[in-house]
């Protein structure tokens, strides 16, 4: 859906394009559009492109009032005439352009972009659509557009959060991590930067600093179940024992509803063999969720350690049979009978869980090596090895991944006719990739270049 | 996915001993070399092992150390293993050359035992490519007689365990391997972006099939993983054990493997092992995950007459306390009795059961370094701290603070105990990866104690295998077992240390041998080692 933001930046830009009479029906077309009455503006607007079929405005508004309403082709159509029809504006070409985008040909919309800001660089809002852009197909582009997104706009927090998020996602840790601190520097009071930062850096391991962020975030005000769960987890993490536990009985106090939360409290205070403290909030999660198998799960394993065997042979056997194909609940099972002397059923739920175990120890390995040989693959194409490359890639098994990386092979050797052929097999594989559509769409360019 | 875990700060409690580091001291001078490539190959994180074995009788411990060297191993003297002979007096001395060894071999681990029965104390040694069995001639020389025995299988070998598995009084050999490597070349971890590796985890490479020797009794040997039914159970193995857990007289062997199920094989009429890893509890952790498994050991940790198991794991996971209920049932007590609660961000590797101060109970040394040079998890460093886990005598821990070494942060690897100045205390020599051995000697005041030295006759000749129980004028029943291969990579002094605390005497002493003949000495005297030979009842 677009932004509503997005709307209005794209009325500003036109409503700078010329100056109009008060009564003119466009001007009273984008007071519509402004108060959100798109069917009405799309009738006004009709009704002035009959009288002047020519107006880039009235077909770029026309595009706007359509996309709200969902008619993507016709707001394409309309994109396309007010391009056409106002080739110098760089306001009709990123209307067009978020008519593509919208419709799912972002590689258009992103062409459409470009001209934009080419056309209006000290713009901000194609910049930005342009650097969602690349970044959806992942395209190392995107961090420059940021970087000067960030220098036409540099008090608006959300950007410097779309930069960081782009940064971590594409795998530049250390990059995003600085991103992340130095937007901080510029807005220390942003709960949101703060949120972000913890997360990331959770995710990273980094559970000091994590902790330190998403403290700060709750210092400022937060006080979201999610961000209170990573912190409570955080601090767990890094040994901090007693916040973790303060924090999260806080949270579950603030947050009576978030069964996440008495899960993260049941399964923290168990892991402290703390078992009898775990039940209630472990014994709330399976109440609330009867059919949640993992819950059951939580839940028999503090009745076991508060030595309530009976009640935990009940909420295992009751995980068993909510996912029999879950090994975990089969594992609890089996020993827990093992223990009590009941062996022959014991063992056939261990029976169960060994197969389930062997299963997902082989799917583990072969995609561990598997990424292994990727990334060597992908190591040699960083260090200008395409063929040595173009060989591992093609040992690996067909993937939309490891057709990406021979297409990128194939490229790098100049063969991109067969990088197309790779790429049109890669986008069978995974037809939503933004990545391999603007590869595609590269590849065939140069394919047309060279015979 | 992150695992989340434990407390990792809990303070140290204080400490009646110290250990201190005395290794330079007494010319015990060796640095390991890792051969530590930009290429970051698998083996160069592993470290290598140690064995405390008195080779040339002398009644002192003498110390056999593995070293690595350059990776791809090519014949290099920095890769030359090392034999210190104790001289008796608290000094070592190299006599590496002088007793004919000549492993240059990219080393992983030691495992002495005297598998020919000859009364001279052999010695494996496990290597990345094969392993190689000194034979002790009895004149403080070795001659390599690896090709002669029939040990001739290639691989990754890591841990060992000499045992004897079907009672015939001959010592049979548990090798142990890692990982399939030979496809290392097309793996690649670390930054693509920069091309800067790190060494990749064990996930990523195919496990191994490990193999049991059966001893022939003419020094050779055998190999019959497929008879023993353990030629299907692939792992990655670190670490093995010879333990009898249900106390019927045979060699059971638990293996810990990295990041794939533990193995518990239960003898079965010693001929054939039974696997109850899973149904034991044995081969996970509580909830059923394989974890990275390193040194091993076995012993009886509450005091409940069964040899309970640990394992020393990776980072974020617990050590293992595995406490033996017996019929091969197991309980995993690693929170609950506070002994996996200090894991957190270390990474264990030797594991040592010892009785620290000779209470009568035994306490957990465990030997910690990262594989890693900059670890991932904040918080945790290439260099770690060493645990003393201190044991109630219920099998409840805490750490305890027993001197500066062990505060000091090493890369810890293969650990060994021995008493290696006879006065009665367990002393430990630790290797680390890349730096200098430690020899943890114990001071400080202990209790009483009575050390035992077995010979066997009909059994193998160091008693490897027999069972101890010593009974004091209190009632209170401790009970040591004789092992040959523990912890990580290593072999400890295969004498039995019994603590006695404040008791002044035993009332009773039992010696149950592998051969199955069961020996009662009546208040034996005690602060002194005892030497005793198998006999049959009623003859002398």
């Amino acid at each position: 859906m677009l932004r509503a933001r997005k709307l209005a930046l794209a009325l500003a830009a036109f409503f700078g394009a010329a100056v109009l009479r008060a009564d003119d029906p466009i001007l009273q077309a984008e007071k519509l559009l402004a108060r959100k009455e798109y069917a009405a503006a799309e009738r006004l607007l009709r009704e002035t492109l009959e009288a002047d079929p020519t107006s880039a405005r009235a077909h770029g508004n026309l595009a706007l009032a359509l996309l709200p309403q969902r008619k993507l082709r016709e707001a394409v159509d309309e994109g396309r005439l007010a391009a056409a029809f106002g080739p110098g504006s760089g306001e009709a070409r990123y209307i067009y352009g978020l008519a593509l985008k919208a419709d799912g040909r972002p590689l258009e919309a992103a062409r459409e972009f470009e001209r934009a800001v080419a056309l209006k660089p000290g713009e901000p809002a194609p910049l930005e659509a342009l650097a969602e852009a690349y970044a959806a197909a992942e395209d190392d582009r995107a961090a420059e557009a940021y970087e000067r997104l960030i220098g036409l706009e540099p008090e608006r927090p959300a950007l410097r959060i779309s930069f960081v998020d782009y940064l971590w996602r594409a795998g530049e840790t250390k990059r995003g991590n600085e991103a992340a601190a130095a937007a901080l520097e510029h807005f220390p009071q942003s709960i949101e930067l703060h949120a972000l930062y913890g997360r990331a850096l959770f995710d990273q391991e980094r559970f000091v600093d994590a902790s330190a962020e998403l403290a700060r975030a709750r210092e400022l005000g937060d006080r979201d179940a999610g961000t209170l769960s990573l912190l409570g987890n955080a601090l767990w993490q890094s040994g901090r024992i007693d916040a973790a536990r303060e924090i999260l009985e806080g949270a579950v106090r603030e947050h009576p509803q978030a069964m996440s939360l008495h899960q993260d409290l049941g399964r923290f205070l168990l892991s402290q063999g703390q078992s009898e403290a775990a039940l209630p909030p472990l014994a709330e999660v399976a109440r609330a969720k009867p059919r949640d198998a993992a819950a059951q799960l939580d839940l028999g394993r503090a009745c076991e350690g508060a030595a309530r065997l009976p009640e935990a042979e009940a909420a295992y056997r009751q995980a068993v049979s909510l996912a029999p194909q879950l090994s975990a609940p089969r594992y609890a099972l089996g020993r827990l009978l093992v223990r009590q002397g009941r062996r022959e059923e014991g063992q056939k739920e261990l029976a169960v869980y060994q197969s389930l175990y062997t299963l997902a120890e082989r799917r583990i390995f072969e995609s561990e090596s598997r990424r292994g040989e990727a990334l060597l693959a992908w190591s040699e194409l960083r260090a200008g090895k395409p063929a040595e490359a173009l060989k591992h890639f093609e040992s690996l098994p067909e993937s939309a991944d490891s057709l990406t990386g021979q297409a990128a092979a194939l490229s790098h050797l100049k063969r991109h006719r067969e990088a197309v052929e790779v790429l049109e097999r890669a986008r069978t594989l995974r037809p939503d990739s933004p990545k391999i559509q603007a590869m595609l769409a590269a590849e065939r360019a140069h394919a047309e270049q060279r015979p | 996915m992150i695992r989340l875990f434990l407390a990792l700060s809990l303070a140290a409690g204080p400490c009646p001993i110290q250990f201190t580091d005395v290794a330079r001291d007494v010319r015990l001078t060796f640095v390991h070399e890792r051969g530590a490539t930009p290429e970051h190959h698998l083996p160069e994180t592993m470290g290598s092992g140690l064995a405390w074995l008195d080779y040339d009788g002398d009644g002192f411990m003498d110390l056999y150390v593995v070293q690595s060297g350059r990776f791809p191993p090519k014949a290099d003297p920095k890769a030359q293993d090392r034999l210190f002979r104790n001289n008796g007096d608290g000094t070592f001395t190299d006599v590496t050359t002088k007793a004919g060894l000549r492993d240059a071999a990219y080393g992983m681990g030691a495992f002495a035992a005297d598998y020919d029965n000859d009364g001279a104390v052999d010695l494996l040694v496990t290597n990345w490519g094969g392993v190689i069995l000194y034979h002790n001639n009895g004149d403080g020389t070795f001659t390599d007689v690896t090709a002669k025995v029939g040990l001739k299988a290639t691989g990754w070998f890591t841990a060992a365990a000499w045992g004897d598995v079907d009672g015939d009084g001959f010592l049979d050999l548990f090798l142990a391997r890692y990982v399939d490597d030979r496809n290392e070349g097309k793996l690649f971890c670390g930054d693509v972006a920069t091309g800067e590796r790190m060494y990749c985890p064990p996930m990523m490479y195919p496990g191994t099939t490990d193999l049991l020797y059966h001893s022939n009794g003419d020094g050779t040997f055998r190999d019959v993983t497929r008879e023993a039914g353990l030629s299907e159970k692939v792992g990655k193995g670190l670490g093995a054990v010879f333990i009898d857990i249900d106390l019927d007289g045979k060699a059971d062997l638990y293996v810990a493997n990295d990041e794939v199920v533990n193995f518990l094989f239960h003898n079965v009429g010693g001929r054939r092992f039974e696997d109850i890893s899973v149904l034991s509890g044995t081969g996970f952790d509580p909830e059923g995950n394989p974890q990275g498994g390193m040194g091993v050991d076995a012993g009886d940790l509450d005091g409940d007459g069964l040899p309970d198991l640990a394992v020393a794991n990776f980072e974020a996971q617990t050590n293992e306390y595995y406490r033996n209920l017996g019929s091969g049932v197991f309980d995993d007590l690693s929170i609950s009795s506070g002994f996996g609660l200090t894991a957190g961000n270390f990474v264990g590797f030797g594991l040592n059961f010892l009785d620290a101060d000779d209470s009568g109970s035994l306490d957990a040394f465990i030997a910690n370094g990262h594989v890693w040079e900059r670890p991932k998890r904040q918080g945790a460093s290439y260099a770690q701290r060493p645990l003393l886990m201190w044991n109630d005598g219920k099998g409840h821990f805490d750490r305890r603070a027993c001197g500066s070494a062990l505060e000091r942060a090493i890369v810890g690897r293969g650990s060994a105990v021995a008493d290696y100045d006879n006065d009665g205390d367990p002393d430990i020599a630790v290797s680390t990866s890349g730096g200098s051995l430690l020899l943890l000697r114990n001071d400080g005041s202990h209790g009483n104690w009575l050390g035992v030295h077995l010979v066997g006759k009909r059994s193998n000749r160091q008693g490897i295998g027999a069972r101890l129980v010593a009974e004091t004028p209190a009632g209170k029943r401790l009970m040591r077992f004789v092992q040959a291969g523990n912890s990580y990579l290593s072999s400890s002094d295969p004498r039995v240390l019994f603590g006695l605390g404040s008791e002044k005497s035993l009332r009773r002493l039992t010696v149950t041998w592998p051969s199955g003949i069961v020996q009662v000495l009546e208040n034996p005297a005690t602060g002194r080692y005892l030497r005793i030979e198998e006999s049959e009842p009623g003859r002398p």
